[in-house]
């Protein structure tokens, strides 16, 4: 079983809980992405999947997620702006967009990047999508 | 209505009218993960202890590849009157993991791939000889070539530069010769991993895309095939018994990222 470490943390005086090892003052700083606009990037490693608990596997696919972002996301040709993607994806006529969010410092996999566009988060990926969507809301509204 | 082929009623489905084209894979000429770019399947296998709990917070938070799709309103492929559902079975995966990245939806071409590696003639093969294909050359979008079009004249410059925007970069070929298949089959759809399956008693290749639970330490696969929505529940069926254990088997990981 895949042990993983835990370090509650308040953000507007909700506690999520993130895996150790996080630099907290790079978490939250200057939008991540600068184009205005609500976006979302998970960065993840397709062939480490197993090694995910369940309930951190669930939030790249859950229809929490997913309606959220579909609701909240700037829309780009009618597709709103939140990426999954693998981190040895090579774009051929991706938008410079996700270009740019790809190349954001990493310390760990999978990793979330949420930008608003004047504030965001770039941290390790919570553990479970009730946690994860603390983190959307407070940029997303 | 949700269609179900077991070792009880499986001969119907030889039977029926529509198009398949599987042929069996030439191991000797072709062993496991002996194509350029496949590499040889190595995630641990989730153990089946685990697997009734993660099929219950798949359901729970509607995250599995047919969720999605489904959220997409992403239709089933339709291979119609071709021998090519080695290449849409590869097709409806790839489809499957760009909606799962929320890349914008493209329909890609079946017959962009088939036809070239068959020298245009409707002919059989497997699926890991499109995913070989779409490797090099890629896959075009059905803007540039109609998805059941057998034709030279759609192999040109508009078609050829667009296929060069939807490249897999990663596979796995998984050894169908080992009796742990299933098991490896279920630990990708449970990691939404879409697999391209072939079966010998079919004839047929289409793609696992979620695990079923039945009770009893009994599992489905839970596929999509590629005659069009009005096969099973929008394309999705279900395989159980020995008729889910596939001939073989091939996974695609990553695929370019593209937004035409």
């Amino acid at each position: 079983m895949l042990a993983v470490a835990v370090v509650a943390i308040g953000i507007a005086s909700q506690n999520v809980v993130l895996p150790v090892g996080c630099d907290l003052p790079a978490m939250f700083q200057s939008a991540p992405i600068s184009e205005s606009g609500f976006r979302v990037l998970i960065v993840e490693e397709a062939q480490e999947r197993v090694k995910l608990p369940a309930s951190q596997l669930a939030i790249f696919t859950s229809q929490e997620l997913t309606n959220y972002c579909d609701a909240k996301c700037v829309k780009v040709n009618n597709t709103p702006e939140y990426r999954i993607y693998d981190k040895d994806i090579q774009f051929t006529n991706e938008s410079d967009v996700w270009k740019k969010a790809m190349q954001i410092e990493r310390k760990s996999l999978p990793w979330l990047i949420v930008s608003n566009g004047r504030s965001g988060y770039s941290g390790p990926l919570p553990l479970t999508i009730d946690e994860t969507m603390k983190v959307l809301k407070r940029y997303g509204g | 209505m949700m269609i179900v082929i077991n070792d009880d009623n499986w001969e119907s489905q030889i039977t029926s009218e529509y198009s398949r084209g599987y042929e069996q894979r030439d191991r000797q000429s072709w062993p496991v993960s002996s194509s350029p770019h496949a590499k040889a399947f190595d995630i641990p296998v989730i153990p089946r202890s685990e697997w009734d709990d993660r099929i219950d917070e798949m359901e729970r938070t509607k995250s599995s590849l047919r969720h999605i799709l489904e959220r997409h309103r992403i239709n089933s492929l339709d291979q119609k009157s071709t021998n090519f559902c080695w290449t849409f079975g590869t097709l409806t995966a790839i489809t499957a993991i760009r909606a799962a990245n929320n890349q914008p939806h493209i329909e890609f071409s079946g017959a962009s791939v088939a036809a070239p590696i068959k020298n245009y003639r409707n002919v059989g093969g497997w699926g890991g000889e499109a995913l070989e294909y779409i490797v090099e050359n890629g896959v075009c979008s059905t803007k540039y070539w109609p998805t059941t079009a057998i034709s030279r004249s759609y192999d040109n410059e508009e078609s050829q530069a667009n296929r060069r925007l939807h490249k897999i970069t990663e596979w796995y070929d998984i050894d169908c010769s080992d009796d742990s298949v299933f098991d490896v089959v279920m630990t990708c759809v449970l990691l939404r991993l879409p697999v391209a399956v072939g079966y010998d008693w079919w004839r047929h290749e289409v793609c696992a895309i979620y695990p079923v639970k039945r009770g009893g330490g009994k599992y489905a696969l839970g596929c999509r095939n590629s005659w069009g929505n009005d096969y099973g529940e929008q394309g999705f069926f279900e395989l159980e018994g020995r008729k889910a254990i596939p001939s073989d088997a091939v996974v695609p990981i990553v695929f370019t990222g593209a937004i035409s």
